[in-house]
């Protein structure tokens, strides 16, 4: 499989949501703060069902939330 | 870092603790002859019984003063204690913990091969659980602690 990095939008999606806080999408798609930390960095890549809620939340299509890069 | 995630370190504590406990009191059976002969096995037996029973007792405990923390002091939701991050954080390190058991386990059948008695053969499976308990959550923290 090749390899890859997962990352997102999620911050400028939040500022443009009137600054929604990490636990207020935290609470959205029912994950933890540090679950959304984690994605926001990077550093954990979530399930597709997440990914969609997270998207669904901010009214995005998932591409426009997460990207794919090949290394 | 969430109180339940650094909660983890402490529950590896607590199988250090409470093994060392364990492991102190069996010095002394072992000193006074107690666990020679068959009834050297009921109370290891016994014994054994002792160390599950605090530990989950002592886990149980832990987990809950994690939760209030988290719930209280966090502000985190009941719901969202644990997702789908922490299943994968935890099956992650379950997996690795489980190749200790299997090394505890093939300890104490080196052990029985080679004549050392049940008692030590116990001993070697128990100790290949704890280290098992103890790795999987420090390698639970270390990941928390990394991100995931």
């Amino acid at each position: 499989m090749a390899k890859g990095r997962i990352s997102n939008t999620i911050r400028r999606l939040r500022f443009d949501a009137g600054e929604m806080t990490q636990k207020d999408l935290a609470e959205k798609v029912g994950v933890t703060r540090q679950t959304i930390v984690a994605i926001e960095a990077a550093k954990y890549s979530p399930t597709l069902e997440l990914a969609f809620q997270i998207a669904h939340v901010f009214g995005r299509p998932l591409n426009e939330v997460f990207m794919w890069e090949p290394d | 870092m969430s109180w339940l995630e650094r909660a983890t370190l402490v529950q590896a504590l607590r199988a250090v603790v409470i093994y060392l406990w364990f492991l102190a009191r069996q010095r002394d059976l072992m000193a006074s002859g107690a666990l020679a002969g068959p009834d050297g096995l009921t109370l290891l037996g016994w014994e054994m019984l002792l160390l599950i029973i605090a530990t989950v007792v002592v886990g149980i405990v832990i987990q809950i003063i994690a939760t209030v923390f988290a719930t209280v002091v966090e502000g985190e939701s009941v719901a969202a204690i644990e997702d789908e991050r922490d299943r994968l954080i935890e099956a992650r390190a379950t997996v690795k913990g489980f190749g200790v058991v299997g090394l505890g386990f093939l300890a104490a059948v080196l052990a029985l091969w080679q004549g050392w008695g049940a008692v030590w053969a116990f001993n070697l499976l128990l100790a290949g659980m704890v280290a098992s308990d103890i790795l999987v959550n420090l390698l639970k923290f270390l990941r928390y602690a990394r991100g995931g």
